[in-house]
This record gives C-alpha cells, structure tokens and sequence, in this order.
C-alpha cells in the first residue's frame, strides 16, 4: 500500500523556469518526500577542452560557463595563472580588476533576484531588475566593450584603462541603484505575498549547510560568515572597507535579503575605489618591454593593450597552483597543474553552482510542491555554471 | 464494425467543406493568415545554455520584443518557435527533439549563437550536437552571445520568411 | 600550522609541507585517507572544495587530489589543504569520505563518472553529468583524444 501512496513526479528539462536540469520528486499528497535533481544537460566538458587550449586562450572559455557573472571567473583564472607564473600586476590594475568585479556582482545579484521574482510570480520584479541590470552593463561596455563577456583581466595586468567621464556615470548609477532599491523593497522584497510564500521555507540550518558545503549567499543566510574576500583577500580587497552580509534565518526570504544586501556593499565598494584608484600602468613592465616598439607605441597612445602574438605561446614553468575567489554565487575555486608546455596538463574547476546542488535535496524535504519554485529560484543556481 | 470505418473515410467531402477549402485558398485569405502568424510567434521557455541569458534580456523594458508580438510561453503546445539558444548536449537533444515533435504545426527553429551553428567554442568537446542535423533550422544567429538587437533580428527574419514565402498548411 | 598538522597526523601521512602562503600538501596513502580525514576533521576541517583527479599514463597512476578547509574556524578557513593519494590506473578504488565529509559527495559522483574511479561507500549510484548512453571510456583520462586544431583537426 505504501508503494502505491508515493507518486514519482518528473519536473522535466523542459519546465516554466530557466530549464536544463530534471527533477524526480517523489510526493505523497502535496508533500515532497524525496527530492533528486538530475543534472548534466548543460555538460560541455569545459575541462577536457581547457587540456587542448593555450592558456590564453581558455580566458573565453572560462568565462561561459558562468555568462551573468563573467568578471569574476576570469580573475580567478588570472590569479591561478599568475601564481604560476610569479607575477603581481601592478596596484592600478588591482584597483581597475576590483571595480570591474562589483559591477559585475552587481548585475548579477539583479539576475538573481529578477528570475526569482518571476517564478514566484512577480513579473514586475522581473522587468525591473532586468531594466535596472542596462545601466551596469553600460558602464562595462564603456570600461571594456562587451555587454557580457568581457575578457578583461589578463595575467600581468588589464587590457583597458578608464575611459574619460567613466567616474561620473558610475557614480550616477549607484545613485540611481540606490532608489531603485528602495521601490524594490516595497514592492517585492517585503511585500505580504512575498513574505508569505518565502519565509520558513526551504530552511537550511546552519551546521547543516556547513556539513554539505554550500557556498554564497545560501551559506551567509545561514549564519556562517565566510567571504573569500575577507578570509584570503586578493586585489584590491585588503585596502577597501566593506561588510559581509550575514543573516541567521536559513530560508528563503533570508537569502533574498542576503543578496540585496550585497549589492548596496558593492556600491561602496565601487565609491571607494573610484576615489582611491591609483595612478600607474595598468600592465606590468617587464611584458610590455617584450612587446616590439611599434605595438608599444600604439598601446601608449591609446591605452588598450591588444593581445600581442608573444602571448599565443605562453608556457608558465612546471607546477601547480589553486585560488579562490568569491563569485556573485559564492566561492569559485580552480586548480592548474602545468608540466611546462603551452596547455595546461590538467585544469580544474569547481563552480559554485556545482557545490550547490545538494542544497536541493536537504531544503525541500517536508515541504510542499509549490514551494518549489520559491526555494529554486533562492538558490540562484545557474545550470550552465554547474554542470561546466 | 471495419466496413462502416472504410466507408466513411472514403465518403466524398461535402460542399461546406469543398467551398472553405476553395475560399483559404484564396490570396487575401492568405495574406490575412500570414499576417496573423508572423505577428504572434511565441518561443518555447526552453534555454539550452547560456545564451538564455541575453534571451531573457531581450524581454526585458530596454529591447521590448513583446512589442512583435513576441512572448515567451511555458506549455509547448501553445508555442510555435523554438529557440535552441547556444549548446546542445546529447542529453538535451533528445529533449529538444520531443519538444519540437510536439509543437503545433507551422512552426519554426531558430539558432542563435555561435554554438548553435556549428559549435562555437566548444567545437571539440565530446558531448555536443549540431542542431542542423536533428532539427530543421529556419535562421541562424550569430554571435556569443547575439546581442537582444541580434534575437529580435532573428525574429524579423522568420516573419519576413513567413510573409514572403508563406507558410504550408500541414495538410499538404 | 605544519608542524601541528604532522603532529596530529602523525605516521600516517608520508608528507606534510608548505608549499605556499597558506597551501599545505600532505600526501598519504590510498588505504590511509579515511583515517586522515577523520582526525583533520576533529581538527576543524570540515568541508571539501574540491575532488580533482589527474591521470599519469606514464606512472601507471591516476593522482586523486582533495583540497579541504573549514568553514566554521576563521582561523584554520585562510589554508586549504592538499591532500594527495595515487591509485593504479587500471583498477582504481579508494575509499569515499562522505562518511566524514558530507560535501565530497558530488564531487566524488563527479570524478568517477569522469575518471573511472570507484570509491567504495558511495551511495548513490548511476552517472551524474555524462548521458546514460555514453560510448567509450572515461573522458578525463589522456587515452580519450578529442580533436584539436591544427594540421591534425
């Protein structure tokens, strides 16, 4: 009898939402008992390919796995590089690869919070966090020409400097975000049904999502206060004044107001290195002295450092290295084992997406079926990121 | 009970049935008709990869390709455009393959990305399909990703190609 | 925090080093792992990031890597662990951690659906990221070859 009880319902690739990844849910009633996510239906196999790429060109490869959230993923691929190439870029490019890294936390967050909206219901809270997600795609089209995926950090330095006037319009959009915060808050983050349908739901408490490894703001809603940019600081973080949002509900609601909490820190952030931005090259000496005197002279003219051709066989020394970085969706995490030629040997990388797909199992069980949107859309999990 | 079903289907069509054959064929008939599908092509939500991402600003107040008519719908019976937005993977393609068996006729494909045309980036890996050869493919999209001007240039492409070439009714 | 690590460790690991600002390598072997885990974790570490496999054709070896650190110890959170083990090539098993660690679970579904490598204690079961009907051996190995450019593309 207690076969017949439980019904085995198959949420598809193919369902009202962002798609690619199959659920099995077994229901008993309306209750969830058993949760499963099936991923793999994004797999590009982005690490097999990184072995038959030179190390330049797995920049662009890094950065589409995770397509809202681009900034991040190269820095800590250029970190890794770095690390086994010994070098440090220069304090200007730390500043510039910090700034680019918020804005980029920015509108991310804003695509999270816009998918969440929507599948709750909200389709207001969907087009207006997705308009509000143009002015910042504006200002890094203006720093580095590229809507999404910007390629911009590359080991020894940045490929671009500031553009003239770049300061006013930033400070001009973190005015505006920070009106635009306040009509979200009426309108969606506080509002009775949103309240209603979020808070107490999918609740992870906080040894729990210790013990499972979740990563970003699902762990910070949780109590645990761990941000890569205050337990390892890289860039510029060491110099920059900034808080880690933690909140100690564990549910929906709290990992909402995680994230929009974090893009009003990203804005002081982005005030502060706007004001402290040093002045310098913004790519290391000893390259550009490789470079022959005619490129030399056009990147000083025009402050862009195009690709030179003495970067198509970089070939870093034998070793290995890791680093982190935190990402809009938490800790991302890479690993390079070179044995000296100009492909990497090995080249690892875990997402947090990936480090978060366990979430799905523990925060549903007992819960009801409509709340599965509402937890799913709480977790941001991108599918692409996940399965690489 | 087999006689009775043989001699139905071979009965002659009746005259109402003859005179609105006759009268769709007709060229206003048909102008109305063409004007009606171009100007509603509703996509299927179903994202492949990362293109989704500017897929989904493309709805978005800045680009606004609702303004053609253009609204991206849940069930796949009530959707006619299929959107295979960047990667397929080969577990993904048996989904995209009954997703498009059940879409209403006339429908159209649409590619859009690099990786949708012959595998963009990620041309080599061991674990991706070429849309072309599963699905028939109406337009091509390039880009990585295509801007949202680039998605609704794609869209003005399926209309013009309906408006032009009209589209066959699945009986013929 | 070597030489604490090496104490609590004691002959278990055959190398416990720094090899740079807050990266330790400590490299044990395959029947030892649990046993490691298990007292890193009364230390304080309490999570995964990391399951990373490399395949050495040449050794007959396949280097199986966790990267470990805490989340709850700020102190012990600024150093990630490496800690290595090698398996034969053709007959890999190891046994799983998840006993210990509940976080290396996915990351273990992924080596061995990727590597081929069992791990022992592994509960669930079937292929996580590779369709069901996939030919041909694990993709992460260096014997599958997937084409490159060049004059051979």
């Amino acid at each position: 009898m207690s076969e017949e009880r439980f019904l085995e319902l198959l949420i598809g690739p193919q369902h009202p939402g962002s798609g690619h990844m199959k659920i099995t849910a077994e229901m008993d009633g309306d209750i969830i008992v058993g949760f499963e996510p099936n991923i793999g239906y994004v797999h590009r196999a982005v690490e097999k390919i990184a072995e038959t790429k030179t190390y330049m060109q797995i920049i662009p490869l890094v950065e589409r796995p995770a397509l809202p959230d681009t900034a991040n993923h190269n820095l800590g691929y250029t970190l890794a590089l770095e690390k086994l190439l010994g070098i440090e870029a220069p304090p200007r490019a730390q500043y510039l690869r910090t700034l680019l890294a918020e804005i980029n936390r920015i509108h991310s967050h804003l695509y999270g919070i816009g998918i969440h909206g929507i599948f709750i219901g909200s389709s207001t809270m969907f087009m207006w966090a997705f308009a509000d997600r143009e002015p910042w795609m504006e200002l890094a089209q203006q720093l580095t020409g590229a809507r999404l995926t910007y390629s911009y950090m590359i080991p020894g330095g940045v490929r671009r400097n500031l553009p003239e006037g770049f300061k006013d319009n930033a400070l001009k959009a973190t005015r505006y975000m920070e009106r635009r915060l306040k009509d979200y808050d009426k309108l969606f983050v506080h509002n009775p049904v949103t309240v209603a349908r979020l808070r107490d739901v999918g609740i992870l408490k906080k040894n729990l999502a210790a013990r499972i490894g979740v990563v970003g703001p699902t762990l910070r809603a949780s109590g645990i206060s761990y941000d890569v940019r205050k337990i390892e600081p890289y860039c510029a973080y060491p110099h920059l004044d900034f808080d880690v949002v933690v909140r100690e509900e564990g549910d929906s609601h709290a990992r909402l107001l995680v994230r929009v909490e974090e893009i009003l820190q990203s804005i002081r952030i982005i005030r502060q290195v706007l004001d402290e931005v040093p002045d310098g090259p913004v790519f290391l000496e000893s390259y550009i002295k490789l470079l022959s005197p005619k490129i030399r002279e056009e990147a000083e003219k025009t402050q862009i450092m195009r690709f030179p051709a003495t970067f198509a066989a970089l070939k870093p020394p034998k070793g290995e290295a890791t680093s982190r970085v935190e990402a809009a969706r938490g800790e991302v995490f890479y690993y390079i084992v070179s044995d000296g030629s100009p492909q990497p040997y090995r080249f690892r990388m875990v997402t947090p997406s990936f480090r978060n797909v366990v979430a799905f199992k523990y925060a549903l069980l007992g819960r009801r079926l409509a709340d599965i949107p509402a937890v799913y859309g709480s977790l941001d999990y991108f599918p692409p990121e996940a399965d690489r | 009970m087999e006689n009775t079903r043989k001699r139905e289907i071979e009965k002659k069509p009746s005259l109402a049935r003859k005179i609105s054959k006759r009268l769709t064929k007709l060229r206003p008939v048909q102008a109305i008709r063409r004007w009606g599908i171009s100007y509603s092509l509703w996509p299927v939500h179903f994202t492949t990869a990362c293109c989704g991402t500017e897929f989904a600003a493309t709805s978005c107040p800045r680009y606004d390709a609702e303004r053609f008519g253009f609204l991206p719908f849940v069930g796949t019976r009530q959707c006619n455009v299929l959107f295979i937005e960047g990667t397929l993977t080969t577990k993904m393609a048996e989904a995209a393959r009954v997703i498009y068996q059940q879409m209403p006729e006339p429908k159209f494909v649409i590619c859009m990305g690099a990786c949708a045309i012959d595998g963009g980036i990620f041309w080599n890996s061991y674990n991706i399909v070429r849309p072309h050869e599963i699905l028939p493919v109406d337009v091509y999209s390039p880009g990585c990703p295509p801007r949202p001007e680039g998605v609704i240039k794609s869209v003005m492409m399926v209309r013009e190609k309906i408006r032009e070439k009209g589209t066959p009714y699945p009986e013929d | 925090m070597a030489g604490s690590i090496s104490e609590k460790l004691g002959d278990l690991a055959t190398q416990v080093s720094a090899v740079s600002p807050g990266r330790l390598l400590i490299t044990v072997d395959a029947s030892n792992i649990v046993e490691t885990a298990r007292r890193l974790h009364e230390m304080g570490f309490d999570h995964v990031k990391s399951v990373t496999g490399t395949d050495y054709p040449d050794e007959n070896r396949l280097e199986v890597v966790y990267h470990v650190s805490s989340f709850e110890n700020l102190d012990l959170a600024a150093f990630v662990l490496q800690i290595k083990t090698s398996v034969n090539r053709f007959d890999p098993n190891l046994p799983s951690v998840t006993g210990i660690w509940p976080s290396a679970e996915y990351l273990e579904r992924e080596a061995s659906d990727l590597l081929g490598i069992r791990f022992e204690g592994l509960s669930a079961k079937g292929r996580l990221l590779l369709p069901e009907t996939f030919a041909g051996g694990p993709p992460l190995r260096k014997d599958f070859k997937i084409r490159t450019e060049g004059i051979d593309a």
